[in-house]
């Protein structure tokens, strides 16, 4: 938004620029919810982080089948498993496997997937042609349905899941960033740009990515939110990580044999996942209605 | 009309041929060889290596995949599950119906739940009409199915009894799936049937329904609901593979003898020619289900239709 | 008067957000009587739409406030009148036309059933199916559209002929009065010659009144009986036809907008616009909203707001006819 200031003294009309960044994260405060999922994706994040610190590693995986089944206690906040192991601990040990698999594997598409669009988008040709083929194909497979094929060959472990949740993703920012650099790269200012020498990947880092980049950024959070989804779905069917190391998913499964008598075990990380999926959709919405206005509803 | 059906059909054989060979080349990773698994491990070599040439497991990927698809189209024959010994397709027919009938219905109970609600909360907008299905739906769309089916089996099942938190005895082993699944999936109906029916109330053409002394009620029914429903069937379909992760999911946690579950245990086992058949199969089947909804999104929207019919500018 | 179709008094509206107040219209009155036609001119944002709206009562419910004034329509008091005598109303009595044809329709309805439909809401002599169809026909024919078409959908229709239709569904119900908001600025100038021209003639035929707003002082000229010129939401200058266009006195925007309009046999280098914006309108000037852009201005225009001068017919809200001879003060 300009400002419009009408100097007294003169009639000079002054143009302040408010920076485009700022004005979104202005708008993003209106949004009490956005920053509510804000707030509390941060928090997991962070305890996440200090995890090491909060409880140790080996906390999680103590067994003591004298404390099996314990119900919440001022030692044991969220109670213990079957093994008698601290499910507080697990779960926080858990938040750092789970939100990693979301994050890690949300910038890494997005990465991928973008230079892959931009490359595909700026060559053209029969590079175009074969990618977009190979996209059709990779979207017509559920992602979930792809993990699990991928899992399968490479086996389980954080790592194969991770990728295997990005490859089903690529395809959607690849499809993003072609289609800006297609836009863009119809409009003369391109042609008059290169004439004056400028390299492609100036073209691309000024043009194209200003462009796309509010889209890609609302995508990723929303990919966030539903890779903590898939990859807690492929750990609950028990073809995501390997036990004993925790991640939510896997600590749901593992509660759900004790369900009658022990339900605060799918509670804990159940409310985890919940929440933090919550807070990121939450949080996308936010970012995708700062960052058009038209778009809000 | 029928000329733009059979294009769409033709479009998709090198879908799915594409798709069929991805899922054969990563599933073909995997190791272990048929021979060794259909026979067992007290088997004679010369049997296994037998066995082996006999099912082509020497020969090069590309004439391999060839005889699976050749085998699949034409002789109906998935291959041997190496666990149960029995042939793939038999199984796969007797366990698809399960997971469609829990997938169909999860879909009807979103519809059901979701769309009325989102156009609700966007004729009454900013209302608590608005607020409390809104908030509902986000918290639901975030949610995990077997989450939900999860608390929905302790409450119902072990707390209260009334139905079945395991195996297809009678309709009600059908009730819970079917929430645990159509609750999130309809979260997200609701919320795009909502900015759908905003968008369409702001448009010109119920301005000049107002203007002709429509009500309120006319203006909504008969303007803006067809309209705005249009995009709803495109994101519905558009959806379906978020549901079939959850379906999977569910069906294994309700102990469902659906495909899911099927790919599920046979991925443990290492059965290769039950996850390469299951996996081709679903993602088969997902293609068509699209297919269905794009065109029926043709017959509806009568742009769509005149474009493809043919007719008009 | 008793033949006066339409009478608005003093008419104020606003809209109001939490953010800001802006002053749509601001204390305007004109009437038309029957059969005339009504030109509202001014430019883009000037409030001519609000002040369409506001006569069928359509403007937006969380936002549009109409803070002073009457509306008189064959002698009832409009924003007297409840929301299900305004809808009986719409359509029937008053019909509007909008400006962008290629979004006025409903889609996903062929143009015959949204012209029966118009019909249908002011069925009062319950006539049948097969008269509503035989009336649809009648009035496609009349705006030069064969009956056979009534069952094809807008896209099928280029832009002029979209208008058309929206044209034949506002007269389906015969209405006394027809608001036409920009009907041709949508549209190829070539077009807009066949719409005015059919609007004409439909016009004198069926005898209705209508209000035109457009910013296009040539389709003035050729359709309208009576002319207000609107400036940041007020009138600034009403009279007939011959006064806008022949007088030697007028508003120092009419004459701007006058002196705007290209002429191919001037030998002028450069066109002259009227320089500066209209003005923001949550934020109006004291005094003569269009004094900060006045080429005429006064010291007192930018302190007082002019009251309106009456030359016979002719109506001008200027300091600058304070004093002129045949020129009265009008007295609100």
């Amino acid at each position: 938004m300009n400002q419009v200031s009408v100097d007294a003294a003169a009639p000079v009309i002054v143009f302040r620029k408010e920076s485009r960044w700022k004005e979104v994260w202005r708008r993003l405060k209106k949004d009490r919810l956005a920053m509510f999922g804000l707030a509390v994706i941060s928090t997991m994040i962070i305890l996440a982080l200090l995890a090491d610190f909060i409880v140790s590693y080996e906390a999680a995986l103590k067994m003591n089948l004298r404390l099996k089944l314990a119900p919440p206690s001022a030692v044991h906040w969220f109670g213990c498993d079957g093994y008698g192991r601290d499910l507080f601990a697990r779960c926080l040990h858990g938040a750092r496997v789970s939100l990693t698999v979301g994050f890690a594997t949300s910038i890494a598409t997005l990465i991928v997937g973008s230079l892959l669009g931009a490359m595909v988008g700026y060559i053209g040709g029969k590079l175009d042609d074969i990618v977009m083929r190979a996209l059709d194909i990779f979207s017509a497979i559920p992602s979930t349905l792809f993990a699990m094929a991928v899992v399968a060959a490479m086996g389980s472990g954080i790592v194969n899941i991770c990728i295997a949740i990005s490859l089903t993703n690529i395809p959607g920012f690849v499809r993003i960033v072609r289609s800006s650099v297609l836009n863009i790269a119809e409009q003369e200012y391109i042609e008059a740009s290169r004439a004056g020498g400028t390299s492609t990947l100036r073209i691309l880092l000024k043009h194209v990515l200003p462009n796309s980049v509010g889209t890609l950024i609302v995508q990723t959070t929303a990919n966030v939110a539903s890779m903590i989804l898939t990859a807690a779905t492929l750990s609950f069917l028990g073809l995501g990580i390997n036990p004993p190391q925790p991640e939510w998913g896997a600590l749901v499964s593992e509660g759900k044999e004790f369900l009658r008598t022990a339900p605060h075990l799918i509670l804990f990380p159940g409310v985890m996942i919940c929440v933090a999926s919550f807070s990121m959709s939450v949080l996308g919405d936010g970012l995708r209605d700062a960052l058009d206005p038209r778009l809000r509803t | 009309m029928h000329r733009f059906i059979f294009k769409r059909l033709l479009m998709m054989i090198p879908i799915v041929i594409g798709v069929s060979f991805l899922i054969f080349v990563i599933i073909d990773m995997i190791p272990g060889d048929p021979g060794s698994n259909l026979l067992g491990a007290g088997a004679r070599q010369e049997d296994i290596d037998m066995l082996n040439e006999e099912l082509g497991y020497n020969l090069p990927l590309m004439q391999r995949y060839g005889k699976y698809m050749y085998d699949a189209i034409f002789r109906l024959d998935l291959g041997k599950s190496y666990a149960t010994k029995k042939p793939v397709i038999t199984e796969i027919g007797n366990r698809l119906p399960v997971s469609l009938r829990v997938a169909f219905n999860a879909i009807l109970f979103s519809l059901v739940f979701g769309v009325p609600l989102g156009v609700l909360s966007a004729v009454k907008q900013n209302t608590v009409f608005d607020r409390v299905p809104t908030g509902l739906a986000l918290l639901l769309a975030a949610q995990p199915a077997f989450l939900i089916g999860l608390v929905l089996m302790l409450i119902f099942s072990l707390w209260l009894g009334w139905f079945p938190a395991n195996g297809i005895a009678s309709w009600k082993s059908y009730v819970m799936p079917m929430i645990a699944l159509g609750l999130p999936y309809g979260g997200r109906q609701l919320r795009f049937t909502r900015s759908s029916m905003l968008e369409t109330i702001r448009q010109d053409y119920v301005r000049t329904a107002r203007a002709k002394g429509a009500t309120e009620r006319m203006v909504i029914w008969k303007h803006a609901m067809k309209n705005a429903l249009l995009p709803v069937i495109t994101v519905a379909g558009n959806s379906f593979g978020i549901l079939i992760g959850g379906a999977i999911a569910t069906e294994t946690l309700f102990g469902l003898p659906g495909l899911g579950s099927f790919i599920v245990s046979g991925i443990k086992q290492k059965d290769v020619p039950v996850v390469t058949g299951g996996i081709i199969v679903f993602a088969v089947v997902f293609s068509f289900v699209i297919l269905a909804v794009d065109l029926s999104y043709a017959f509806v929207d009568p742009r769509i239709k005149a474009k493809y019919s043919g007719r008009g500018r | 008067m008793t033949d006066k179709l339409l009478s608005i008094k003093n008419l104020s509206v606003q809209y109001k957000t939490d953010l800001e107040t802006v002053c749509a219209v601001n204390n305007i009155t004109f009437s038309l009587k029957k059969g005339e036609t009504f030109g509202l001119v001014g430019e883009t944002g000037a409030g001519k739409t609000t002040t369409a709206l506001t006569i069928m009562r359509l403007l937006p419910a969380e936002t549009g406030r109409i803070t002073e004034g009457s509306i008189e329509f064959t002698g009832k008091l409009m924003l007297d009148l409840t929301e299900p005598e305004m809808r009986s109303i719409r359509g029937e009595q008053i019909a509007m036309i909008f400006q962008d044809p290629m979004t006025s329709l409903n889609p996903v309805m062929s143009v015959g059933d949204q012209i029966a439909e118009a019909m249908e809401l002011h069925n009062k002599d319950n006539k049948t199916k097969e008269q509503i169809q035989a009336r649809v026909d009648e009035v496609l024919l009349m705006v030069g559209i064969p009956p056979s078409r009534k069952f094809e959908f807008p896209h099928q229709f280029s832009g002029g002929m979209k208008q058309r239709v929206v044209i034949a569904m506002a007269l389906a119900c015969e209405p006394v009065l027809l608001i036409a908001d920009e009907p041709t600025t949508a549209l190829d100038v070539t077009i807009q010659a066949q719409v005015i021209s059919m609007i004409r003639n439909l016009r004198d035929t069926l005898g209705t009144a209508m209000i035109m707003i457009t910013h296009d002082l040539g389709i003035v000229a050729q359709t309208c009986d009576n002319v207000a010129v609107m400036y940041a939401g007020e009138l600034v200058e009403v009279g007939t036809a011959a006064d806008i266009y022949t007088s030697e006195d007028h508003h120092p925007y009419t004459t701007g907008l006058f002196g705007s309009i290209p002429n191919l046999r001037s030998k002028a280098r450069r066109l002259t616009p009227i320089t500066g914006l209209m003005p923001d309108p949550t934020k109006l000037p004291p005094g003569c909203t269009f004094a900060p852009r006045c080429p005429k201005k006064m010291d007192i225009c930018e302190d007082e707001h002019p009251c309106v001068w009456r030359n016979g017919t002719h109506l001008i809200s200027c300091h600058l006819f304070a004093g002129r001879e045949n020129w009265r003060k009008e007295e609100a």
